[in-house]
Order: structure tokens, then sequence, then C-alpha cells
């Protein structure tokens, strides 16, 4: 029934009549779109203003049809996509995957907002140019260095301690541009929850879930005969958090985890003439996982990347284009499960041409990736995109891709289940988009269709003493998503927007490569049919209201689909009131959100109590700020 | 424009109003607590180990702790031992003890403990508690449900057996630990062949000890096959039978109806071997089945096997007679290790 009422709400919106939009910049958007330059059946562009979400994951959680699958607020969090597994989403920052090479997962709450600038949710076929670990689709976060004097930063506070803080500065000296941020995170985190274990189910204070983030980022770019552009790019995250235990499970453990992040990047473009560009990038990502229970002996965990591409693009004549591209990424790792350290070394080679043709207007695509792991080549990811306007308001689109995943470092060589004969996961996908777009609304209906083959997954060995990780099963995964943007003029100084997003999704087994078939033609554990988010924003003047709405339905915690193990769908109303305030140079935005507006008891893990309703108040400044 | 208002506003409530469920209740209803009661372990930190009841009569199979109390367990319910009117439920990985009534199921008492693995009645007033993260064995006072005192026996401590007032408890080390129950003294220690894992009482002098041998943790390749040793009341192993393969563990019952002692290495074979070492094959089961746990009903001479599945589905319960017959099958909870009967 939510859920009809979302797609109603979204079909519905679009009807009212449009007027001139002039409401207020926000004037640190940062943005969650789909990705330009791709013939891309994905989402349509949505601009959201910078929240209080204080990681991707809430940013994501709340603001598209993704399921953010987490324990609790601060731990790790991942996603699933198109009904599909962590694994299958590659996480690009600034073109560089940041899908750990030992267990194949980037934490989305471990990247701060106030280090991001954009966004993509990159749902569409397409994805697969992205190359491993792509299977679902790919998230592309991007930085975006502006060019003016400002020094800028926010200061947040909310229930359970929370507290934020960052800083950035942005310095322009000649041709050379600088930004520099500083950020800090901490939340106690100690919402109270109804422990459903006790007699009389208590209200407790959820313990041991303490996180604490610090963060620096430098980034710079300069420019020489504007023929040849320098960016870099430098983050260093240092992060602690305690884990807290499920209701029912001993907290006496008092498990903790310390990461360490570094990424850099550093990018050259030069354009060699009008038609000829070459971009080279050199890149340097390094992780440390540290983990502490007092039960077992510290956990030390560390794994490295470098790589190095290449991307020449090409305007062969007015409508012909060919990207080429050569990458070569070296990973290693060290875990206690191979504490001798193991490495690989991935090398591919990528095209792709882009013809677009006037009349009938028509925009088609092609393109492959050929990936080299070692020795041994990964299964090649074609892709066909095909962009065909039917009239002035409708856009049809298409794609077809292959794509893959390689088994992670844990799963080729944990010491104790670890698989050397492992084979990569092989998809394939397909899907079909219809786009209405107008002067103030945007729509887009896509249905899509996905194949993986070689799925892996740990499964007891031996009878039951050990467990393996094995080529254990083939998936389907089908639906469709519903994408809608608004917005209205209700007088000539307020305005109503309002944008939503809507998935169902059916993944099933479809075969399993063992015995036991019990799990053949179930939906996989923890992938909801339903999801999505709608958000209706009223700005008048300089005032913004914001609704929140999100939908996560029900889902399975147990792999054969047992009724008992059926967690409930939930829903999710968040609210907030904005004013900006602006004097001579200097501009303030103040934010109070209330979250979890209707206090819901809900669960995204069985036995994972989750925050009840909950207040967050932010103040942001600007000096200097350039109005557009 | 004021069309536009009064359809942004209807969108509004349409939203608004389409808001929250309510939690739902539990209902506790009055059951007969007799059948086949499964412990299942659940997922490790996944909070869902359960007791469940099979009513074989009416082919019905439900979670008897929470019905009875209304209540989920906990995390890791690793045994359940019947002492008195009384049932020991031993959650481990949520560090306590629940007792319940065995009439009812009822709790009647929560026994906070760390990591405790089973409990074993060494007299009609006193138990013990063996724990896995700490090197005693805790003595459980049956009158009042609280921890008397720990014996510090070195090492981390699992499966328990009683012969002639010794306790014989299995380590992670290759020890089995001898105890006298009378004064609570730890009095011997036992080396024991690779790979201790099970203990089973043969008769009231001799106790069979279950090794699985040593595995190869890089590849599964096995390095030393296993073996069944047999321990006498004056602590000394008296015969060990080699076994034709290794295993990570394994499970062992005793059928004194047969003389038999029948045991898996957690794949799908179950032999039996005779006190005098012949070793046959009992059962295979079918593919896709492993052996999880094994438990002897002396009653009605069956052998029922515990299968975990891939432990994030229903695990399975299949009894056997002494022919190899399959006499019962059924559904249970998340990982079952073990079944108790309450006729």
């Amino acid at each position: 029934m939510k859920a009809f009422l979302l797609i109603s709400t979204l079909l519905f919106m679009p009807f009212l009549h449009a007027a001139k939009e002039g409401d207020t910049s926000v004037w640190r958007n940062f943005e969650l779109i789909a990705s330009k330059g791709n013939i891309n059946s994905g989402s349509v562009k949505i601009n959201l203003p910078i929240g209080q979400e204080s990681s991707l994951a809430d940013v994501l959680s709340r603001n598209s049809a993704l399921f953010i699958k987490y324990y609790s607020p601060g731990s790790l969090a991942s996603t699933s996509m198109r009904g599909m597994g962590a694994q299958h989403t590659a996480i690009l920052w600034n073109g560089i995957n940041l899908q750990s090479s030992m267990n194949g997962i980037m934490d989305l709450n471990l990247l701060p907002m106030f280090f991001l600038d954009k966004a993509a949710v990159e749902t569409g076929a397409n994805a697969s140019s992205c190359g491993n670990g792509a299977i679902a689709g790919a998230i592309i976060l991007n930085n975006e260095l502006k060019g003016s004097e400002r020094v800028y930063g926010e200061i947040g506070m909310g229930s359970y301690g929370s507290k934020s803080a960052g800083i950035g500065l942005s310095v322009s000296l000649k041709k050379v541009l600088l930004n520099t941020r500083f950020m800090s995170r901490f939340a106690a985190n100690d919402f109270e929850f109804t422990n459903i274990f006790q007699v009389n189910k208590p209200k407790e204070k959820m313990l041991n879930n303490q996180f604490f983030q610090n963060g620096f980022m430098q980034e710079g770019s300069f420019s020489i005969k504007s023929k040849h552009n320098f960016y870099f790019n430098f983050w260093y995250l240092e992060t602690q958090r305690q884990l807290p235990s499920a209701m029912g499970v001993s907290s006496l453990a008092k498990e903790h985890q310390d990461d360490y992040n570094t990424l850099f990047v550093l990018k050259h473009e030069y354009k060699i003439n009008t038609k000829t560009s070459l971009v080279n990038k050199l890149a340097y990502t390094s992780e440390n996982i540290n983990y502490f229970n007092l039960f077992y002996p510290d956990a030390y965990n560390s794994a490295k990347s470098m790589l190095a591409e290449s991307e020449l693009k090409t305007q062969l004549n007015r409508s012909l284009e060919l990207t080429s591209a050569i990458n070569n990424t070296f990973q290693k790792a060290w875990t206690d499960g191979y504490r001798q350290g193991v490495d690989r070394n991935l090398f591919s080679l990528y095209a792709k041409l882009s013809w677009t043709v006037k009349s009938p207007k028509l925009k088609l695509s092609i393109a492959n990736r050929q990936l080299l792991s070692n020795t041994s080549w990964a299964p090649a990811t074609p892709d066909f995109g095909l962009e065909m306007p039917l009239n002035k308001i409708l856009k049809l689109k298409v794609n077809a891709a292959y794509s893959f995943r390689l088994p992670s470092f844990n799963d080729l060589y944990w010491q104790g289940g670890g698989n050397q004969n492992l084979l990569p996961e092989k998809g394939k996908k397909i899907e079909s988009s219809i786009e209405f777009k107008n002067k103030n609304l945007k729509m887009g209906l896509t249905a899509f269709f996905h194949h993986v083959d070689n799925w892996i997954l740990w499964v007891p060995f031996n009878g039951a003493a050990s467990w393996m990780a094995t080529n254990a099963k083939e998936i389907e995964s089908h639906g469709f998503e519903l994408a809608s943007e608004w917005k209205c003029a209700l007088s000539a100084s307020s305005f109503l927007k309002f944008y939503g997003r809507y998935q169902l999704v059916s993944s099933k087994n479809t075969d399993v490569y063992g015995p036991d078939k019990t799990i053949l033609g179930k939906q996989l554990f923890y992938t909801p049919k339903q999801t999505g988010t709608a958000n209706v924003q009223y700005l008048f003047g300089k005032n913004r209201v914001s609704l929140n709405y999100s939908l996560t339905g029900s889902r399975f915690a147990t792999a054969d689909n047992q009724v008992d193990g059926l967690l409930p769908a939930f829903y999710l109303f968040n609210f907030s009131l904005a004013k900006d305030v602006y004097y001579k140079s200097l501009k303030t935005a103040v934010e109070f959100s209330i979250l979890n507006l209707f206090n819901s008891n809900y669960y995204v893990f069985e036995n994972r109590p989750m925050p009840l309703r909950n207040y967050q108040i932010s103040i942001k400044f600007n000096i200097n700020y350039e109005q557009k | 424009m004021n069309k536009n208002k009064f359809s942004c506003l209807l969108a509004l409530l349409v939203l608004t109003f389409s808001a929250c469920k309510k939690d739902q209740d539990l209902s506790v209803e009055t059951e007969n607590y007799k059948g086949i009661f499964v412990v299942n372990e659940g997922g490790f930190a996944k909070s869902n180990g359960s007791i469940g009841l099979y009513k074989p009569g009416e082919k019905k199979y439900f979670d008897a702790f929470k019905k009875a109390n209304g209540l989920p367990l906990g995390d890791i319910v690793q045994s359940m031992s019947l002492i008195g009117a009384n049932y020991y439920i031993v959650v481990n990985n949520s560090n306590k003890i629940e007792v319940v009534s065995q009439s009812e199921f009822k709790s009647v008492a929560t026994i906070n403990t760390p990591s405790p693995r089973f409990v074993l009645p060494v007299s009609a007033s006193k138990a013990y508690i063996s724990n896995f993260y700490n090197n005693s064995i805790k003595v459980l006072d049956l009158n009042t449900k609280s921890i008397l005192k720990s014996i510090e026996i070195n090492h981390n401590s699992d499966q328990m057996v009683l012969m002639n007032k010794k306790v014989y408890i299995t380590t992670f080390d290759n020890k089995v630990m001898v105890l006298n129950s009378a004064n609570d003294s730890l009095v011997d220690s036992v080396a024991t062949a690779s790979g201790l894992s099970k203990l089973a009482n043969i008769g009231s002098n001799k106790i069979a000890i279950l090794c699985a041998g040593v595995v190869d943790w890089n590849n599964g390749s096995i390095i030393e096959n296993g073996k069944i040793q047999i321990l006498n009341d004056s602590n000394k192993i008296e015969s060990s039978f080699a076994l034709s393969s290794g295993s990570y563990g394994g499970s062992m019952v005793y059928s004194s109806n047969t003389a038999f002692i029948y045991f898996s290495l957690g794949n799908n074979v179950i032999y039996k071997m005779s006190l005098s070492g012949i070793i046959t094959e009992f059962k295979t089961l079918e593919a896709g089945r492993n052996v999880y746990g094994l438990t002897y009903n002396s009653s009605n001479s069956t052998i029922y096997v515990t299968d975990a599945g891939d432990f994030n589905s229903a695990g399975k319960i299949i009894a056997y007679d002494l022919s190899g017959n399959k006499v019962l099958e059924f559904d249970a909870g998340i990982a079952p290790n073990a079944v108790l009967f309450n006729d």
C-alpha cells in the first residue's frame, strides 16, 4: 500500500502546473546525478541541497532507490543495487575504483559528505565500462575544483552526541588553484531502543557504538599554456569506531575497528588539437583496517593499489568519436588470512566508438574492455548503447552489456577457505528506458534484466566444519525503476520541488552448483523487492521546508525465504527547515532536521535496532561566495 | 495558482499520512511441550538461535522458547540439558543459560556467565559449566541457580561427560581434563590424538574419544587421519583405532542397545564401530546433506542426524533406525546441532 502511494505520488505530481523557478540558491550543493557522457538509461539528474547527512551512506539511503545495508549508524555500509550484492557495485572516486581488493567492498560510511562534490549513481548497463566489480552498476564520486576564493565550512550537532565540523579554504594563485578541507565528526550513537530479548521489553541504550573520524583533503590544479591541465587530489581519513552487538548478543567482546584510508590521484589533461585530447592519470590508494576484540587476537589488514591510465579521445569526423584507454593497476594486500602478502596486476585495454547521427537523430555507442589479471584473461565486457529521441519530449534508450567481477583476495587466498580455483563472476544485462522531459518535469521508466553466473559464495565445506569460497550459483534479477523530478512555482517567490525514485526488483537463485538445492528459486536474502524515495521541498524566499520519505520493502533474513525470517518493510520520514542569511560576502545557512519523524521502530538487519526520532542542527558559512 | 497550491498540498498529505506500521505483538499460547526438541545454534552474531519443538503426531514444528516466553532466545544456542524438572539452555554468545521448566517451558531463571558451552549435572545440587573463552569450569548451584565458584583447568573447555564421579572435559588443545566432582579439583589430564572433538560414555567405565585428525587450512587436504580412542576409568587410553580419513571436526554417539559407536566426520557418511574397533559404513546420506550433529534415542533405537545446510536456511532433522532406514524427517531452525526427547 505504501509503495502504491509512493508510485501514485510519483505519477501524480507532474500534473502540477509549472512556472518559472527563481528559488533560493543553496550555496554548496551536493549533486547526486546521473552521469553524463554515456548513453545511459539510468536515472535522471537531481540536485540535492546538502543536508545533515554525514556520509555518502546517509545520502544514498535517503535519496536513492538503492538499498543501503548497515547494522547501525556509522558501521560498515554497503549497497545493494538492482537486487545484487555489495561487491557488485563499483565505487569510483575521481575515476579510481575504491572497492577493496581484500573483500570487494567499499564502506560508504567512510566517505564524508564534506569531501565530496558530485556523485553519479550509474545503474545503467554502461557501468560495465567501469571494469571489475560493476556487475550491478557503479557509484561515481567526483570532486570539482571551482575558481572562487573562499573560506567555507559547517558545524553540526544532533542527537546521540553527534558533532561534526568542517572547514575549507580555496585560493587562487595566478594559474594555480588550491582547495584544502579538514573535517571531523563524532557520534556516540547511544540511541535508545526496545530490547525484545528481555522480559517486559525494556528500553535500553545502544552500547559500544561510537564513531569518530578526522580527515584532510588537498586538491589543486594548474595549467600550462592552456593545453596542459594538471589536477591532483589527496585524501587522508582516520576512522575509529566501535562495533555494536546485535540484540541478544553479549557485548563483552567490545569489538572496535580503526580504518586508515589514503587516496591520491594526479591527472594530466592534454588538448593535442581541437579534435584530440589525452588524459593521463596516476593514482595510489591505501587502506588499513585494524580490528580488535577482547576474546580474539588483534587483526591487522592492509591493502594498497597503484594505478596508471591513459585515455585518448579523438573526434574522427562530425559524427564519430573514438575513445581508447590503457590501464594498469597493481594491487597488494596483507591480512591475517594471508600474512605473507598477495598481489596481482590488472592490465586492461578499453575502446569505445560513439556515433551521432543527425537525421534521424540517433546516438549509438559500442565499447569493450578487456582485462588481463596476472596472466589470466578476464571475461570481455562489450557494451552497446542506443539513444533515440521519439519526439521533442520523449527519448528511448537501450543498453546491453557484459560485466564481470574478479574474486577478491579473501576469496582466493584466505587461509582456511580461500579457493584459488575460483572463476570470475560473469554478468550480462540489458535494459531499456523511456525518458520524458519538458521544461519543468523529467520522468524516466527503466526495465532491466541482469544475469550473473559463477556467483561467489562462502559455503560450508566438508560438512559444516569449515567454509570455502566457491562459484556457488547463478542468479537472475529483473525489474523496473521509476524516476521523477519536477518543480512548480506557487508565486514569484515560492516554489515546490519534487523528486522521487522507485525500484521493483525480483532477484532469484536460478541455479545452484551443489547438491543442496534448498535456495533454488528463492529471492536473495536481505534483498528487498521494493525500494523508493520521495522528496518534497517548499522554497519561499530564502527559506526551505523539506520532507523526505523512503521506503524499504520487506526482505528475507534467511536464504530459503522462511516466513519467520521475513523482516518487515519500513517507511521513514525526515523533515527539515532551512534558512539562508546573507550579509555582504558572508553567506550562512541554518538547517534544522527531524529524522525518523514518526518514530518508526525499524531494522535494516535482523535484531539490529535503528535510531528512533532524532534531531540535528547545522550552520554553514561561506565567505566571498560568488553568486552565479 | 490555487489549483497548484491545492495539488501540492494534496500530494504532501498523501505522503504524510502513508505513515507507519504498528509493531506486532507476540501471542503466547498454552502448549503441551512434549515431542522432539531441536537445539538450533543460529547464525553467529545474528541472535537467531532457538529451541524448536517438533510434535511427530501433529507434524508441527515451532519455536518453543519464543512461544512459551514471548521472547527470542539469543545468539548461538549451544546445548540444552534436562536436569531435574528444568531444562538448562546454554546460549553461548549471549553469555547466559536460560533455565526453563520441563512442563511449560517457561523461564524460571537466567544465569549470566561468560561464553558457556555445556551444563553437566554432577550431583543433585551441583552442575558444571564449560567455558569457551575462559580457562575455568564454573560450578553451578542447582538450587539457587547461581555460580558457586570456578575451577581452573588451564584450558578453554567444551564437551563434558561424567564417569564414576569424575568429569572428563574436552579442550581445544588435544587434552582431556579430568575433575573430581566430589571436591571440585583438577586431578588429571589425558593427551589425545590430534583433532580432539567429542566424547561419549561407553557403559559405566569407559569413554570413547573422537579425534578428527588434522586438515590443512590452506587447501582442505588431510594431513593426518582421525582416530577413535577408548579411555578407561584409570584415565588411560587403552586402545586407539585409526580412521580412514580426517576432518575439522565430527560427531559421535554410543548405542548401548547394539554396543556400537556411531560417528561422522562432518560429511554425509555415518560410520559405526564395534568396541573391538571394526568400522563399517552405517549410512550415506543423500547428496547435499551433511552431518552437523548426531543424537541417539535409546528408547526407540533411532539415530537423529542434524544437518545445518548452508547455515542461512532451515536445517533438517533426519532420523534413522539401526538398519539405516529413514523413519522421520522435518525442517528445523538455523544450524541445528542436537535433539532432545520429551515423551
